[in-house]
């Protein structure tokens, strides 16, 4: 190696250069004090940027940027919700079945009595044709 | 000359007929009249032909001063009988009664008279001339057939024996409801030609009845907010008028309808022929299934 290391200190912290490349970066280092202290400095500071804090970058930012095509609404805790929605509607159908109008049972000889009554008070012209009520006491 | 004796001819021949049909208007509160107060026994058969088949009994029938009783010949049952009409004859407009013909029934004089309903004749009575008693009778529906018939098959005057506690203890109208404006609603004050006589209470809670005549026939027409369901017709098949379909069943001499509609359930009970029973019906709120989710909806909302 003629020159200083350079450019070619960065590929060596990386790991980026050859078998070959390493070995005369080695071999320099050991003859260079000044490339020793850059290599020093250029490790520290990639150290120290390597400790600082993650930011995410705002969904908004990066549609904008065209990095995402869309937003996607994240689903939180389906089960709760279906669970609730189930018990509503239950709570709904069992209030308003106990709303809804119940069936009236006529059996039908309450229905015929009905009328036989109003008959007897008030006969068309046509027969009486079974027509009757029970006397009192008669079976 | 000639159409001057034409005319006479004519108004003379409408006259005459005005006059025989008036007169056996007339006739027939007479008898009726004393038909109530006649003392006889006898057989009385009963027929009605229905589309349900040929329904027949035979009736014990007896009258005195004390009442009059009933006996069902097949089961022996002893009922009492209607109290018999002893008012005036009062029909609807539709109605003209005429004078058929004197003639006898067993061995009886007897005087028919046909009550028609414009050209259809409706019913054939058949007055017994000596006591006033209906010997026989034929109910007609418009196509002419005959829908029910009475005759009796043995007559006899003379006092058939009746106990005053035999007979059914007189009865009084119930009490006639206030008439509302959701009453005339459900139960119209008028169905073609039959005009509503009173409104009580039904059978069952929530239920009212209103009771309808037009002189000749009758019917009462159930109605009650909730859904309602007659037992015995929930078995039977269900009748269709023009895609409206009703439960139906006959008993001897009347025929009984049930239905659920948008303004609530209907029961019908009446002795009209068969084509005026269909007439009624497309008169009142059509029939609609009463599923759960509409009971429902009708149940939070009205």
């Amino acid at each position: 190696m003629t020159g200083h290391v350079g450019e070619l200190a960065s590929a060596y912290l990386d790991g980026e250069t050859t078998a070959e490349e390493s070995a005369k970066v080695i071999a320099h280092l050991a003859e260079c004090a000044s490339c020793r202290d850059e290599l020093a400095d250029l490790h520290a500071a990639r150290s120290a940027l390597r400790g600082l804090p993650v930011l995410e970058m705002p969904v908004s930012v990066m549609v904008d940027m065209g990095l995402v095509p869309d937003v996607v609404p994240l689903r939180r805790r389906p089960i709760a919700w279906v669970a609730a929605a189930a018990a509503s509607v239950a709570i709904f159908i069992g209030g308003a079945t106990l709303a809804a109008p119940q069936t009236v049972g006529i059996p039908l000889d309450d229905v015929s009595s009905q009328y036989e009554q109003q008959v007897r008070i008030d006969p068309g012209l046509t027969p009486p044709v079974g027509v009757v009520t029970e006397p009192e006491g008669a079976q | 000359m000639i159409r001057r004796v034409t005319f006479v001819a004519v108004v003379a021949a409408g006259v005459v007929m005005a006059s025989a049909s008036l007169a056996a208007a007339g006739e027939i509160p007479e008898y009726l009249e004393r038909q109530a107060t006649a003392v006889y026994s006898g057989e009385q058969s009963v027929v009605c032909i229905t589309p349900d088949g040929r329904q027949t009994e035979v009736f014990e029938v007896g009258q005195n001063a004390a009442g009059v009783t009933v006996t069902r010949s097949q089961s022996g049952t002893v009922r009492a009988g209607h109290s018999a009409r002893n008012e005036g004859w009062d029909p609807s407009d539709a109605y003209r009664a005429e004078r058929s013909r004197a003639t006898t029934l067993l061995g009886r004089d007897v005087e028919e008279i046909s009550v028609s309903d414009g050209d259809v004749v409706r019913l054939r009575l058949r007055f017994d001339v000596r006591t006033g008693v209906l010997l026989a009778s034929d109910i007609y529906n418009a196509d002419g057939s005959t829908y029910c018939s009475t005759r009796f098959v043995s007559f006899a005057e003379g006092d058939p024996g009746i106990a005053a506690g035999e007979t059914a203890p007189p009865l009084t109208a119930p009490d006639d409801l206030e008439a509302t404006s959701e009453i005339d609603r459900a139960l119209p004050l008028s169905l073609a030609g039959f005009e509503r006589i009173r409104v009580t209470e039904g059978p069952q809670a929530t239920v009212v009845a209103a009771f309808y005549e037009d002189g000749v026939f009758t019917f009462t027409l159930m109605n009650s907010d909730n859904p309602i369901a007659v037992p015995e017709l929930e078995e039977s098949g269900t009748i269709d008028f023009d895609g409206r379909s009703y439960r139906r069943a006959f008993q001897l001499g009347r025929a009984v309808y049930a239905w659920n509609s948008s303004e609530g359930g209907y029961v019908l009970v009446g002795d009209l022929p068969l084509d005026v029973q269909e007439r009624i019906l497309e008169l009142l709120p059509e029939p609609e299934s009463q599923g759960f989710f509409q009971r429902l909806w009708r149940g939070l909302f009205g």
